[in-house]
């Protein structure tokens, strides 16, 4: 392809860049890392499954980039702590994160209990946090990059049919979270901003994807009349990780078919 | 295959002569797409049509007053299979709204949710004719916060912004996609006079997290992102380009 001109080859690419995916041993994590690898970034993958890590490692290094796959489970700040260390010291940057790590646990909130709660927000919140400080700290040293974090729709609507109090919290939280980092780093060089994917088959919403009902209530109420497909994620992650959004911070990019409009 | 590339795609920019239309349009090309660059503004649009080829890319150039609809509806049917329309014309009076008169209010209003309106009704019908694409529509931060003097145009970027979304919920069958972005404070020859003012230009860099004005390719860019495959998945969202004005309460910058 011949390069285009004013560099647009280089605003949506991530070449010689260095990104970091969490919860990358599944579902949309895999999206992630193989978008970032493919848009030109070295990639380290973790997960706390470390068999499934290697083999997404392989990959990317069969396309061609580096990867390097660290088990980390994010909850725990020793955990993340190793994962920077790691990365720092086989690329010596890190420019991109992608905070991705999460889990949920849908019950009815009269029957939630605390247990889970607690579970639940130490991944999707307390772990986010605990990777944008870390990793925020490298970048701000850097003086540049770019933090994507993973929230939900469900961080700025509620679910009901699918029951989860915790997880609506916890992506509610990161939402917030990520204007406050914002508006705390951005001037300094590294932005802020997160994806709320709307539905999408994953592991996570395996249940929901095994029953008629559940593909039906998706298609009648999203405006798109479908669920996503794991690859539309891409676009949106390369978007907000390159310097294609430079002017872009403190935002929550709704990839959601129209989910929340309506 | 890269997602964000729009070979061999036609696109047009209703608005392409000038600032913020104009950075969506390069940024168009520079993906490329073959781009018709529309403009009330010939002149204009043809100087934008001629730096997008200058660069190497593809583009056309034609008059094109957004509030003609049948106009509109003959210029976008002549260019064949369309991947994607934006539209960027607007207009600000700024006065206070105890001091608005009946023909500014009337003239703000019908050109900036006229247009829109104009854009999605023909837009919309020959895209959902044709099974699909995307409608890119321009709102503003001011969709969401407002300043004392910007209360019409407000109104109409917010009006804006839901008349995106209730296309995407209508349209949404049909393959066709609706989203509309939301600059902040953009360096463009509309706001040259802002940016002359030493203050004025200082305390709107000031309340970004940024701490500075954008560019026009840099809303040029997610412009492109919208039209482009790399967005299949979004609809009826309104992107936010602002360097984080809305995501932070920044009037005040306390000393370190």
């Amino acid at each position: 392809m011949n390069a285009a001109p004013n560099s647009a080859e280089s605003l949506f690419r991530l070449d010689g860049k260095v990104a970091v995916v969490t919860g990358a041993s599944s579902g949309l994590g895999v999206v992630f890392a193989q978008a970032l690898a493919g848009a030109g970034a070295s990639v380290v993958v973790s997960a706390r499954r470390q068999d499934r890590l290697e083999q997404l490692a392989s990959q990317i290094e069969d396309g061609g980039r580096q990867a390097l796959a660290v088990t980390c489970d994010v909850s725990r700040e020793e955990d993340v702590d190793a994962l920077a260390t790691r990365a720092l010291e086989r690329f010596g940057r890190v420019d991109v994160l992608v905070a991705n790590a999460g889990i949920s646990d849908p019950r009815p909130a009269e029957q939630e209990p605390l247990e889970v709660w607690q579970q639940v927000l130490a991944v999707n919140l307390t772990g986010v946090f605990l990777c944008n400080r870390r990793f925020g700290a490298a970048m701000l040293e850097q003086g540049s990059g770019s933090i994507v974090n993973i929230a939900s729709v469900l961080g700025v609507v509620g679910a009901g049919q699918i029951p989860q109090a915790s997880y609506t919290a916890s992506k509610g939280g990161v939402v917030n979270m990520t204007r406050e980092l914002a508006a705390q780093w951005s001037r300094r060089g590294v932005r802020v901003n997160a994806i709320g994917p709307g539905w999408f088959e994953s592991e996570m919403t395996e249940e929901m994807f095994a029953s008629d009902q559940g593909v039906r209530w998706i298609r009648r109420k999203t405006p798109m009349g479908r669920p996503g497909r794991g690859e539309e994620l891409a676009g949106p992650v390369v978007f907000l990780a390159s310097d294609a959004s430079s002017y872009v911070t403190g935002q929550i990019l709704l990839v959601d078919g129209g989910w929340t409009v309506v | 295959m890269n997602p964000f590339r729009l070979d061999g795609s036609t696109v047009a920019v209703i608005g392409a002569g000038s600032g913020i239309g104009e950075g969506a349009a390069e940024a168009c090309g520079r993906q490329g797409a073959i781009v018709a660059c529309f403009d009330v503004n010939l002149l204009a649009a043809q100087a934008t049509a001629d730096r997008i080829v200058e660069a190497g890319g593809k583009a056309e150039a034609a008059e094109l007053d957004i509030l003609d609809p049948e106009a509109m509806k003959a210029a976008l049917e002549s260019l064949g299979t369309l991947r994607g329309v934006v539209a960027t014309p607007g207009v600000n009076v700024r006065k206070r709204l105890l001091d608005y008169q009946p023909d500014e209010f009337d003239r703000v209003v019908r050109l900036n949710l006229g247009g829109a309106m104009c854009v999605l009704q023909v837009a919309g019908r020959l895209l959902s004719a044709a099974g699909g694409g995307s409608i890119v529509l321009l709102s503003s931060i001011r969709s969401q916060v407002v300043e004392p003097g910007q209360g019409v145009y407000a109104a109409t970027k917010a009006g804006i912004a839901q008349l995106a979304r209730t296309a995407a919920a209508e349209l949404g069958a049909t393959g066709v996609r609706v989203n509309a972005l939301a600059p902040g404070v953009i360096d463009t020859p509309l706001t040259k006079p802002i940016q002359q003012n030493e203050a004025w230009n200082r305390a709107y860099a000031g309340k970004t997290a940024l701490g500075r004005w954008g560019r026009s390719d840099e809303i040029g860019n997610a412009a492109a992102f919208l039209v482009s495959d790399a967005s299949s998945y979004m609809t009826g969202a309104v992107l936010f380009v602002d360097g984080g004005w809305t995501a932070i309460d920044g009037r005040f910058d306390p000393p370190a």
